[in-house]
């Protein structure tokens, strides 16, 4: 099984039985499956809750090209563990382009995405304007690098508070996490989605939001293996982009009348989820209804 | 890599290196090389137009527009003797930015090439004050302070120097922290075969004959053909730029047109 990626933690649907095996095992891995394809390598959930167990137990081939996985006796090992990593991995590693994205986000409101707050941030790290060619992709490498670190403070902030609440309530829970996390930056946010909406950019940011939905599916405790995996994740990246969108043009105070549309939209899923379910059951039962009295009439159906 | 003299013995031995498809003494590369470039010197658009079909022209605007350079950058220019670079540099920085206070120091080792890119400056409109230029080689940029330049460009210029990891020492030195490095260069390796075939068959068969019939120096031509096979390729070149010292983001080198030339770019971080 040389698929190990060290990508989502929960298991494609596809193959059941090898599904049950892997459930058993410490980590989650699965396999690449179509949807997923562009999926940006990163940390399972379970690592960045216990380094100890990547430290000792990776020992995955095919690693991903981040900087954090290729040598685990690395000195800088463990604290790289806490920080984000950088769209394209320096070499030899070195945390000051991560520093300089860290900080060109404290410059987003005032210059927006583009070279020139990455510019300003390296100066302000104490380089030179011409250091921003560290990222060869100008804002999109830091629209990239803030996607990863907002997925990682959610996942952070998450850690421990969901306990004893429902699934739909821990959903929901961490929609609202995610949504404040965007909120110093949400006047700019416009711009972003526009770049992340030119066809270059695209696998980039589908590979964010597809990363973003599992992650909380994970965090809430979905557990399925069958197509439901698939629509819950739909279903979720379609409410929450749509909940980020209203969001860039929410004036009311407190981003009140966001937080509503989140929770109209959860609601109507909901509902809807179990009216397909119940119209499931009734289609079930007339379909069954009908064959046996047609069976009854002297009609032969394979199987009577 | 070493030769013995006639007598057999090592004690004259010298060090080899190639120029071109030939193999010469270390010690003459410089002055051979100097010859080509003495020679060329007047038509070196021509020669630039006739390497690339005209394209080189894209690519050093590429090459700028990719370093970006802010208000107040000063750039040291290496082998830019023609003087391209620098000018595609002060015409970003004028166009971009309102009032800029840019500065080039144009470096080359051959004073012919140094004469055209100085009227060639001359004739902007830029103030004098914004470049100046230095006769001196790339392998030893003695009279460059360290630290004192935010970035280093070195355009079509590195496959001629003899020792290139001394090139790129110098690089790292002259460069204050934070510097970029950028260095645009035909590649060796292109990376689609059809593309590489043809561009096998017009270098060998085409330039040096043309250079005959325009130049009346099929030579040179040759010469500058075949220095480009004899270049590391991309892979080579960018654990060299690491080997200086440098930090170099991703694979660390860029392919333009197929790898026909790429620009590898590292950082004094």
């Amino acid at each position: 099984m040389n698929h190990h990626r060290l990508l989502s933690t929960t298991s494609c649907p596809l193959s059941k039985n090898v599904t049950a095996k892997l459930n058993s095992m410490k980590h989650k891995t699965f396999f690449v499956c179509e949807a997923q394809r562009h999926f940006k390598p990163s940390f399972t959930i379970s690592q960045l809750q216990n380094i100890r167990s990547v430290t000792s137990e990776t020992s995955t081939p095919n690693l991903t090209q981040s900087p954090l996985h290729s040598n685990s006796s690395s000195p800088h090992f463990s604290s790289q563990l806490k920080s984000t990593p950088v769209p394209t991995p320096p070499t030899p590693p070195t945390p000051i382009p991560a520093r300089i994205l860290q900080r060109a986000l404290s410059f987003v409101p005032a210059h927006g995405w583009t070279v020139e707050t990455l510019s300003k941030a390296a100066v302000a790290e104490g380089y030179l304007s011409v250091t921003h060619g560290l990222f060869s992709r100008g804002g999109v490498d830091l629209i990239d690098y803030f996607l990863e670190d907002c997925r990682r403070k959610m996942i952070d902030e998450l850690s421990g508070k969901m306990d004893g609440l429902k699934t739909h309530e821990k959903v929901k829970m961490a929609c609202v996490v995610r949504l404040n996390l965007m909120r110093p930056y949400i006047k700019r946010w416009p711009e972003a989605l526009t770049i992340m909406a030119h066809p270059s950019n695209v696998p980039m940011s589908v590979g964010h939001l597809a990363q973003l939905v599992d992650d909380i599916w994970y965090l809430a405790g979905d557990k399925s293996a069958d197509m439901n995996w698939y629509s819950k994740r739909t279903e979720l990246a379609l409410i929450y982009a749509s909940t980020e969108l209203y969001m860039t043009q929410d004036k009311s105070p407190d981003f009140e009348a966001t937080f509503k549309f989140l929770d109209n939209r959860l609601t109507d899923v909901m509902r809807l989820g179990k009216a397909i379910s119940e119209i499931g059951t009734f289609i079930d039962f007339a379909t069954k209804s009908a064959i046996g009295i047609l069976a009854s009439k002297g009609l032969k159906f394979p199987g009577n | 890599r070493i030769i013995r003299n006639d007598k057999g013995d090592n004690h004259t031995a010298e060090p080899v290196t190639h120029f071109g498809f030939r193999e010469v003494p270390e010690k003459e590369k410089e002055n051979l090389v100097g010859q080509v470039f003495a020679n060329v010197a007047s038509k070196y658009d021509l020669m630039n137009d006739l390497m690339s079909l005209g394209v080189h022209r894209l690519w050093k605007n590429y090459f700028i527009n990719s370093l970006a350079p802010g208000p107040d950058t000063k750039l040291i220019d290496v082998a830019g003797g023609s003087g391209d670079i620098a000018i595609s540099f002060l015409k970003y920085c004028h166009k971009t930015y309102a009032s800029p206070s840019p500065h080039v120091t144009v470096v080359d080792i051959n004073q012919s090439m140094l004469s055209v890119a100085s009227s060639r400056l001359e004739s902007l409109p830029y103030p004098k004050a914004e470049y100046d230029l230095l006769l001196s080689n790339a392998e030893s940029l003695s009279s460059v302070p360290s630290d004192s330049f935010d970035a280093y460009t070195i355009a079509f210029g590195i496959r001629n120097c003899t020792h290139i990891s001394r090139v790129l020492s110098e690089a790292y030195r002259v460069l204050k922290p934070g510097g970029r490095f950028m260095c645009l260069e035909f590649a060796p390796k292109q990376s689609l075969a059809i593309i590489e075939k043809l561009y096998d068959i017009y270098s060998f068969d085409v330039i040096p004959v043309i250079g005959q019939v325009i130049a009346q120096d099929r030579d040179s031509y040759q010469y500058l053909v075949e220095s480009i096979r004899r270049f590391p390729q991309q892979e080579q070149l960018a654990e060299m730029v690491k080997k200086a010292g440098f930090v170099v983001m991703g694979k660390g080198w860029t392919d333009l047109s197929f790898g026909v030339s790429a620009i590898h770019e590292g950082f004094k971080i």
